[in-house]
């Protein structure tokens, strides 16, 4: 199985980004946080951590979400049994609803300064300027935990992430394979043409662009899916062969 | 020994002139008034009402044949308990444990308070400036007694204010109404010639229970100062508190943060003697004229540590609507443990799990100072299968140990049953669905003002209303998980399936609804 590693590829002991800026197109914005969510435990699974949890792989991920109520409003609330389908445990899980962009900021500040937190996730309707999230990027080196700014936003502002994302929700393959729908009449049919993972449900697929790297990479736009239990992006197949370039070994 | 205070108010003119600020001195006679049995009456009547001998029970109308020039204001029951709570309020800078006495009188145990204030005449003199000052409360009858009925007999009936008993002697004294029995026992008592409590105490209590009611002899020796009983103050006395008078009145906040470190320190040393820790602290700072301002503090983990609670203070201090303003100065800042847990000291363990799970928890205590409890949460399970109730948002403050036997099953890697969206909204959208794929789905949908064509659905996933709650609103409903054509995924259903099902012969025949028939909804949004 292949497995894409090359703008994911964040190992390294120091110097490995930790703040990341995850954008969503117009009204993809639960496919935007999907990623972002997918990406926390990705990153903190393959990443070099600091301290004993590096030992335990498979640990409960703690991860602080902070959003805004008006975003609250818009997109709907966190539910819990939506993370589980994503992989992670809701009982780890830190919700934060706060009123302004300065209180998420400023709560952000305070979780990346708590290096037993995993990751977090900072929701945000405004960009972030350039101390704000260098601020941010300062402490979360110190302390280990990384950040991801998820935002509502489209244009990206020059600012102190390290790389820099652009979510779509990716078509299923399932989808491309039958073109039409699919298990019918009969509740919850297995479908032919499913690629192995959770069942008969196919896993979530994200168009994704990396528009921004710390290490230069180029532009690159892919399409990959995320397995939940195995707790990786894999590439649905059809599409591996176009994916992107950069330093990326094949792993059989 | 000296026991409790118990003051009454005649709180009418209180009422009716210091609640409004200020408001110049009335000069007629004023009277509140209810409707009682069809007839105006009067409640509660002033001083220059009572002058006049207006007493509350008499008809309006009587009262106004007397006095013409009367005031007659409607009474507000709910206004005069919210003035009692601010006198309790007021009156907790003097003890801590202070009772409401109803109708219009405060119960207040000052056991170990009086040295402070030199002596109990001394805190009396204050707790009466203290009300005039900061509430406009003109009269104020106290008495101080071995035990709270007594003190209030002596408040409500005896001639002369303030007073302090030690002994029984002056109950003695009062009349036999000081009972507060009814009417008709009264009249009895009266009757047989009995007219002063003395009287009754000489005569054996086997008469009274006779003819009367345990009860009465009860109250009797309560109110003789022979059986005593415990008030319920308004708040729980704190686990520990330490307190600190300032010379003269301190509005800087470098020195109150000076002053709180050293009580904290003081805490910490009295929690260490009991092996405890505190979860929920209170400063509490009382002002030069009279009011008080609270600062609360809860942790999710019992600490004794002074540096963790100045800084939860600050963090609260960042948060708080208004400010803590000092006015003039604090004369009196106070330290309170209201809830305390036991803390033994933990061994540091190999895998450093205790450490993680401590910084956790102060980064939940530190967020939650600084925006609220409410706003910080864990999200929990709830045994049930409609979407939009399986779950609920506890404060992380409370939920401070993972529950290790947690029923979501993401541990494991396996996740039961179908997938579920990563947004849910809490009141399922209405949208507009039409065309028909001929298995139930809709072929689009429009929602906010967007056309979304569905390529792929999955389903239906029927979730019936569970009829032991209370119904959702929704009836039964069929979910389908749409895929539209730009990738997004949305979670739709169609409400009240099973009633929408026609006739059955009817249904082979025509085949089922077209979809556009049908109410749909959308509820969640997959990643």
């Amino acid at each position: 199985m292949l497995s894409l590693s090359g703008p994911f590829e964040m190992t390294g002991a120091s110097g490995s980004p930790v703040l990341h800026e995850v954008l969503s197109a117009p009204g993809h914005f639960g496919a935007a946080a999907g990623f972002a969510l997918a990406l926390a435990q990705h990153l903190t699974q393959h990443q070099g951590r600091r301290g004993p949890e590096a030992a335990l792989p498979q640990a409960p991920l703690s991860l602080a979400w902070l959003r805004q109520q008006a975003a609250m409003i818009e997109t709907g609330d966190v539910h819990g049994a939506g993370l589980a389908s994503l992989g992670l445990d809701a009982a780890h899980v830190l919700l934060v609803s706060l009123r302004t962009s300065q209180d998420v900021l400023c709560a952000a500040l305070e979780a990346a300064r708590c290096s037993a937190l995993g990751a977090a996730v900072v929701e945000l309707t405004r960009p972030v300027d350039l101390t704000a999230s260098r601020r941010l990027k300062l402490a979360a080196e110190k302390s280990g935990v990384t950040v991801i700014v998820l935002g509502h936003w489209t244009s990206a502002r020059a600012n102190a992430a390290q790389t820099r994302w652009l979510v779509r929700a990716g078509p299923s393959p399932r989808a491309a394979d039958r073109g039409s729908c699919t298990s019918f009449g009969t509740g919850f049919g297995k479908s032919p043409g499913s690629s192995a993972g959770n069942g008969p449900w196919p896993r979530p697929a994200f168009d994704v662009t990396l528009l921004k790297h710390v290490r230069g990479l180029p532009e690159t736009r892919v399409v990959v899916e995320w397995d939940h239990e195995q707790r990786s992006f894999i590439p649905p197949l059809p599409q591996c062969l176009d994916a992107v370039s950069g330093e990326r070994p094949l792993a059989a | 020994m000296p026991y409790l205070v118990s003051d009454r108010w005649r709180h009418d003119m209180a009422h009716g002139g210091a609640r409004n600020g200020a408001v110049p001195a009335e000069p007629r006679p004023l009277v509140f008034v209810e409707k009682v049995q069809g007839a105006m009456r009067i409640v509660a009547a002033d001083a220059a009402a009572r002058a006049v001998r207006l007493a509350p029970g008499m008809a309006l109308a009587d009262a106004r044949a007397r006095v013409p020039a009367l005031k007659a204001l409607a009474s507000d029951r709910h206004a005069d308990a919210v003035y009692l709570d601010r006198l309790a309020e007021t009156a907790l800078a003097v003890t801590p444990s202070v009772a409401l006495d109803h109708p219009n009188g405060l119960v207040l145990d000052i056991a170990g308070c009086a040295h402070l204030f030199g002596g109990e005449a001394g805190l009396v003199a204050r707790l009466q400036a203290l009300l005039r000052v900061t509430h406009g409360v003109c009269v104020c009858r106290m008495a101080v007694a071995p035990t709270p009925d007594m003190a209030r007999a002596l408040a409500r009936f005896s001639r002369i204010s303030p007073v302090f008993a030690d002994d029984d002697e002056r109950v003695r004294a009062l009349p036999v109404a000081a009972l507060e029995c009814g009417a008709e026992d009264a009249r009895a008592l009266r009757r047989a010639g009995l007219k002063t409590i003395g009287a009754i105490a000489q005569r054996p209590s086997v008469l009274f229970t006779a003819r009367f009611s345990k009860q009465f002899t009860v109250k009797l020796a309560r109110i003789l100062g022979e059986e005593d009983r415990h008030i319920t103050p308004l708040r729980a006395p704190p686990v520990c508190r330490a307190e600190h008078r300032c010379a003269e009145p301190v509005a800087s906040s470098p020195v109150i943060e000076a002053i709180l470190q050293d009580l904290a320190q003081r805490i910490a040393g009295e929690l260490q003697q009991r092996d405890e820790g505190g979860r929920a602290f209170e400063v509490v700072a009382l002002r030069s004229d009279g009011a008080v301002r609270r600062v609360a503090i809860e942790t999710s983990q019992p600490t004794r540590d002074p540096a963790v609670l100045l800084r939860l203070y600050r963090d609260r201090l960042i948060a708080l609507a208004d400010p803590l303003d000092p006015g003039f100065g604090f004369d009196l800042i106070s330290l309170q443990v209201l809830r305390s847990e036991p803390l033994v000291p933990q061994q540091s363990s190999l895998d450093a799990r205790a450490a993680q799970n401590g910084e956790m928890a102060a980064l939940v205590d530190r967020l939650s100072a600084m925006f609220g409890r409410a706003r910080v949460t864990r999200l929990e399970p709830v045994d049930t299968h409609i979407p939009e109730r399986t779950q609920w948002a506890r404060p992380a403050l409370d939920a401070a140990a993972v529950s290790a036997g947690a029923k979501c099953a993401a541990v494991s890697g396996a996740v039961l049953g179908p997938p579920r969206p990563l947004f849910l909204f809490g009141a399922p959208q209405p949208i507009d669905a039409d065309g028909d794929d001929g298995h139930g789905a809709p072929a689009r949908f429009h929602w906010r003002r967007l056309s979304h064509d569905i390529v792929a659905a999955d389903g239906p996933e029927r979730i019936a209303d569970e009829w032991w709650r209370t119904p959702s609103g929704f009836g039964t409903r069929d979910y389908f998980r749409v895929e539209t054509v730009t990738g997004q995924r949305f979670w739709i259903f169609c409400a009240n399936a099973n009633a929408n099902a026609a006739p059955a012969n009817a249904a082979m025949i025509s085949g089922p609804q077209p979809a556009s028939a049908r109410a749909w909804f959308i509820h969640g949004v997959f990643p």
